[in-house]
């Protein structure tokens, strides 16, 4: 009987063309789960300290989940891992789209890749035979355009991992896409994969994916789906502006629960939430020092949800999904379609620097799509840009005649296109905020809004302090999908594991920024528990309706043939994390060095909007969570203790 | 005159217009040797009692017809295949389009459908590749055109037609179909035929029949387009712009797309701007790149603008600015008389800036080799800000 896992990983080695097969001991998955856990465990122990995250030694893995192809629902994430070269710290970034599911049906829970290879290639594994090809032709092809090249040559099924021309130009911000360009966009992997010269992963694989109890499973998944399929009427999206600025007013909020934010996303995406989150002061303005006053419902209704859902040509799902929260877009302009933008993206080449031109966000979206680059970190880079410009750090001659002002959506585009091309101007920034200002000099560096050198999340830790901590403290640094207070509410763990605190329906915003103990436990849980997750290949979507409404743990029981409690499995979370904390440890890396940048956590405090007045105490935060694991509270270090205590 | 050294034109079109026209029909179909038409139209054109014109026009023939009112602003393939079937089962032996775009479009598409067979339709698509005559099609136009209704190619999803046998046989224009339509639909419809006509009337392929044709199409739309606009009611205009997308759509089919066109397409389907408003912006800045490059005939383009008197008495090296100068001044007009519903340059019609790089370069991958990249550009970039080419 199966356990859900393949029990097995790929080994390729670019420099020799070498490949290998290697089997995983149970005892590795009791431990890890597979997924990130699985991948922790491998790079922690083969990845020589100080290795050159572009080099040859580097080792860039892609995972699938332990439940994904089981019949589990939310099942379909992919995660891509390696050292960071945006941060130097463990990296990792998560994706959906139908690449998961193949890497099992080839039999293999990770495909590994190390070394260089001479010339540009591809992996393309077909029934059991495993080619490394000539990727020559597709080299310098954006991602939608060699997806469909490499699918066709492929006979027409295989799902394809891709990297475009930003990961080839080895832009430090650029990510790893499938299905259209649909991005695992963070950390900087995409980088990785072209320094090693690979173009993609083509898998084509018809293995049967073996779980314990099947039935079980189903009975399980069916009453998810009710969750799932519940969808009372909402308000119409020119009302959520009003929503937030409710929200904003009353000094009180409501503990959030999932099931309405699982409404949302059915109805309208992440985008969803765009002017909701501005008023609420949930979204950064104007590169963090701008509020809701600055870019108010007269500037952002163009990214009102309803304008998404009006284009929206067809929903889409990622494999297994019963929710569906992306959608495939109709476009003017170059791209007649584009996924459609995420809150992430709108927020990042929008609010962040006061583009309210939406045509341009879903040009830019497609177009960073297609490239390969991450429009998180490419909105934050072209913010701190502008906000140079704007103090004069940066002139029209040094932009090449661009005129780099607020909200100018036709320099933004310009821009973000030397970016890609790593032309004139965008060569100095295709390496992301940090980067370009330790080349700038000049006191910049403390407009480049980051963690680690990564580019913050558009969730702003002055309204959630949830967020400035997760963003500081987790081993990927600038993460936003990992923990925060709004997450630890939706998650609801509390009900399934007594130990942990409960959160009142009602309370003062007020306490949110009380740093205490409670705190510390609430934010520890979300990190155990998202590792868990990621094990899993679960979407953390899915786990927003709730711990009683998404059975995870009984999901992972019934998928394996295991019986454990939710405890144990957030003990299995905390080793992960420690095992990740002690990868950047062995790589030198400083975890207090990767607090986010000093106006993110209101450091001056913002002087009008949402967040007015707010200041996070972000460091009594970090040493109360590095405590919650036994790491030390000063340093962030795993200790020898909390290390043999988690078998590590 | 321009006397070519050789020369080709086809065109098998016969006209028929007048206040009356329609009635004419059944006699015309007769002489096809079609009893039992199949019409082709819109739900719209149904609305505006245009269908009804046409079964009164039928009355008294003892032609039975058939009337299908189901096209959709964009068709597909499986319409077409419906529509063959209801042709074939309705024994119909003939099609006559009302309307425009998408309605003929689909109407040329069946006319092959039945003329071959459904299942070769994607075979047939491309240039020339129908070797026989397709069966009896009428189209009866209103002022909502495309400028390919009279022309020889038809579209459908991705795939493109063209040939002789697809422009209609008969084209009836009777002032009571040629209803007074929105301010954009006409300007549209006047500006795609001017634009076409006048890159017959200077383009390299230029001969004395496209010239006559092109001749009448611009002075037509010049001496009509803002009087109709600005006096909705005034039939004989209305008449006349039909007239004038019928022959410049004859023209067009007797000459390589000009740049104009070209990127008019190609900025209407990627902004989903009509294509006639996208040409009428380009219009003065490609004839005004047209006299840059190599000249041609843009001279000539001043007889039918501004009549015989004003070209005899205008200095041969000024004649081609000053018939660009007419097409600005045309372009302020328009604006002026829709209260600013028509653009004069791209940056009106929303056309982003950033995009300008991005049209030229779509435009030359998908195989506009005619001119540079570089041209396309230049050309984009002065429709974009509005800035004439000789000024810069
Ligand atoms: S909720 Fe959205 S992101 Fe998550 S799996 Fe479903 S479609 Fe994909």
């Amino acid at each position: 009987m199966g356990k859900g896992y393949m029990g097995k990983i790929l080994m390729v080695d670019l420099t020799s063309q070498e490949i290998h097969e290697e089997v995983i001991p149970d005892e590795v998955y009791r431990k890890y789960l597979s997924g990130t856990g699985l991948a922790a465990y491998i790079l922690y122990n083969r990845i020589a300290a100080g290795t050159d995250p572009l080099g040859p030694d580097n080792i860039l893995g892609f995972m699938s989940g332990l439940l994904t192809g089981t019949g589990v629902l939310f099942a379909g994430r992919w995660m891509v891992v390696g050292k960071s070269p945006l941060t130097g710290c463990w990296g990792d970034a998560n994706c959906g789209g139908n690449f998961s599911p193949a890497i099992k049906r080839c039999g293999y829970d990770g495909i590994f890749f190390s070394g260089i290879s001479e010339k540009p290639v591809y992996l393309y594994i077909n029934n059991g035979r495993v080619e490394i090809r000539d990727a020559s032709h597709v080299w310098g092809k954006d991602a939608v355009e060699a997806e469909k090249m490499l699918i066709q040559e492929t006979g027409g099924h295989s799902r394809v991992a891709l990297i475009g021309p930003s990961g080839e130009n080895l832009s430090l911000i650029s990510g790893i896409c499938n299905d259209r360009g649909r991005m695992a966009a963070r950390s900087g992997l995409g980088a990785v994969m072209g320094s090693k010269k690979l173009k993609a992963v083509v898998l084509d694989g018809a293995k049967r994916i073996p779980v314990h109890d099947r039935d079980e499973i189903k009975k399980l998944s069916q009453k998810c789906n009710k969750w799932v399929q519940f969808q009372p009427p909402f308000l119409p999206g020119s009302m959520m502006a009003w929503v937030g600025a409710l929200m904003r007013f009353f000094p009180t909020q409501p503990a959030l629960d999932g099931m309405l934010y699982k409404t949302l996303l059915r109805k309208w995406g992440t985008v969803s939430t765009n002017q909701m989150s501005i008023e609420m002061g949930d979204a950064p303005i104007k590169n963090w020092m701008g509020s809701n006053v600055d870019f108010d419902p007269g500037k952002s209704i163009t990214t009102n949800s309803d304008v998404f859902k009006e284009c929206e040509i067809v929903k889409y799902h990622c494999y297994a999904c019963p929710l569906g929260c992306g959608g495939i877009c109709s476009t003017k302009g170059t791209y007649a379609e584009t996924h459609k933008p995420e809150y992430e993206s709108v927020l990042a080449l929008g609010g962040l620097c006061m583009n309210n031109d939406i045509d341009s966000i879903f040009y830019l979206n497609e177009l960073l799509n297609r490239a390969g680059m991450d429009t998180i970190s490419a909105g934050g880079t072209v913010a701190f840009a502008i906000e140079c410009y704007e103090r004069g750090i940066l002139t029209k001659e040094d932009t090449d005649g661009l005129e780099l002002t607020w909200g100018n959506s036709n320099a933004i585009v310009e821009f973000i296109r030397k970016m890609i091309k790593r032309e004139g101007i965008g060569d100095l920034f295709a390496d992301g905020s940090k980067r370009a200002a330790q080349k700038i000099g000049k006191g910049s560096l403390r407009y480049a809004m980051q963690s680690g050198g990564q580019e913050l999340p558009m969730h702003d830790g002055r309204n959630d302090p949830g967020f400035a901590l997760h963003y500081s403290v987790e081993p990927t640094p600038g993460r936003h999908t990992t923990g925060a207070q709004m997450y630890y509410e939706m998650f609801q763990l509390w009900k399934v594991i007594k130990k942990l605190p409960g959160i009142w329906p009602l309370y003062f915003k007020g306490s949110k920024y009380d740093a205490n103990e409670t705190k510390a436990v609430m934010g520890a849980a979300c990190s155990k528990f998202m590792n868990v997750i990621n094990g899993a290949g679960l979407c953390m979507f899915g786990t927003l309706l709730g711990a009683k409404r998404i059975p995870t743990f009984d999901w992972i029981n019934a998928t394996t043939g295991w019986h454990r409690t939710p405890e144990e499995y957030m003990e299995i979370g905390e080793r992960i994390q420690t095992l990740k904390q002690s990868f950047n440890i062995k790589h030198g890396i400083e975890p207090k060095d990767n607090r986010l940048s000093e106006r993110a956590f209101g450091k001056p405090p913002l002087e009008e909007g949402a967040n007015e007045g707010r200041t996070v105490d972000i460091d009594t935060m970090m040493g109360d969570y590095w405590k919650q694991f036994g790491w030390d509270e000063k340093t962030g270090k795993p200790t020898a203790e909390a290390m043999s205590r988690l078998g590590i | 005159m321009y006397k070519p050294e050789s020369y080709e034109f086809f065109c098998p079109i016969k006209f028929s217009s007048g206040s009356r026209a329609l009635e004419n029909i059944p006699f015309e179909l007769e002489a096809l040797s079609a009893r039992k038409p199949l019409i082709i139209t819109d739900k719209n054109v149904t609305r505006r009692g245009l269908v009804r014109k046409m079964i009164t026009a039928f009355k008294d023939s003892g032609v039975t017809i058939g009337i299908f009112d189901g096209i959709p602003d964009v068709p597909d393939m499986q319409l077409v295949t419906e529509l063959s079937n209801i042709y074939r089962n309705g024994e119909h032996d003939a099609i006559i389009a009302l309307g425009c775009g998408s309605i003929v479009d689909v109407a040329k598409v069946v006319n092959i459908a039945v003329s071959y067979n459904v299942k070769i339709l994607r075979d047939l698509a491309g240039d020339n590749l129908m070797a026989h005559p397709l069966g009896p099609f009428v189209l009866v136009p209103t002022l909502t055109g495309t400028g390919y209704e009279t022309s020889k190619f038809t579209f459908i999803e991705d795939l493109t037609f063209s040939s002789y046998f697809l422009m209609p046989d008969l084209v009836v224009i009777d002032s009571r179909t040629v209803r007074s339509e929105s301010l954009q639909t006409t300007v549209a419809t006047a500006m795609v035929a001017l634009a076409h006509a006048a890159e017959a009337y200077t383009g390299p392929g230029k001969n004395p029949i496209t010239d006559a044709y092109a001749y009448a199409a611009i002075q037509y739309v010049k001496d009509n387009l803002i009087t109709v606009l600005t006096k909705p009611r005034n039939k004989e205009g209305r008449l006349a712009l039909v007239n004038a997308a019928g022959m410049a759509g004859c023209a067009f089919s007797n000459m390589k797309p000009g740049l104009i066109h070209i990127l008019g397409e190609a900025i209407s389907a990627m902004f989903h701007i009509a294509s006639g408003i996208c040409m009428g912006i380009l219009l003065p800045y490609g004839l005004e790149y047209t006299i840059q490059k190599n000249g041609y005939h843009t001279y000539d383009l001043l007889l039918p603008l501004s009549g015989f008197d004003e070209y005899a008495g205008t200095a041969e090296n000024l004649k081609a600015e000053k018939a660009v100068n007419i097409m600005y001044e045309m372009q302020q007009d328009l604006y002026k008389v829709t209260g600013k519903k028509i653009p004069r340059t791209l940056e009106e019609a929303n056309v982003p800036k950033y995009m300008v790089n991005d049209i030229a370069e779509k435009v030359f991958k998908d195989g506009a080799r005619e001119f540079g990249i570089d041209d396309y550009r230049m050309v984009l970039e002065h429709a974009w800000e509005g800035k004439p080419m000789a000024h810069s």
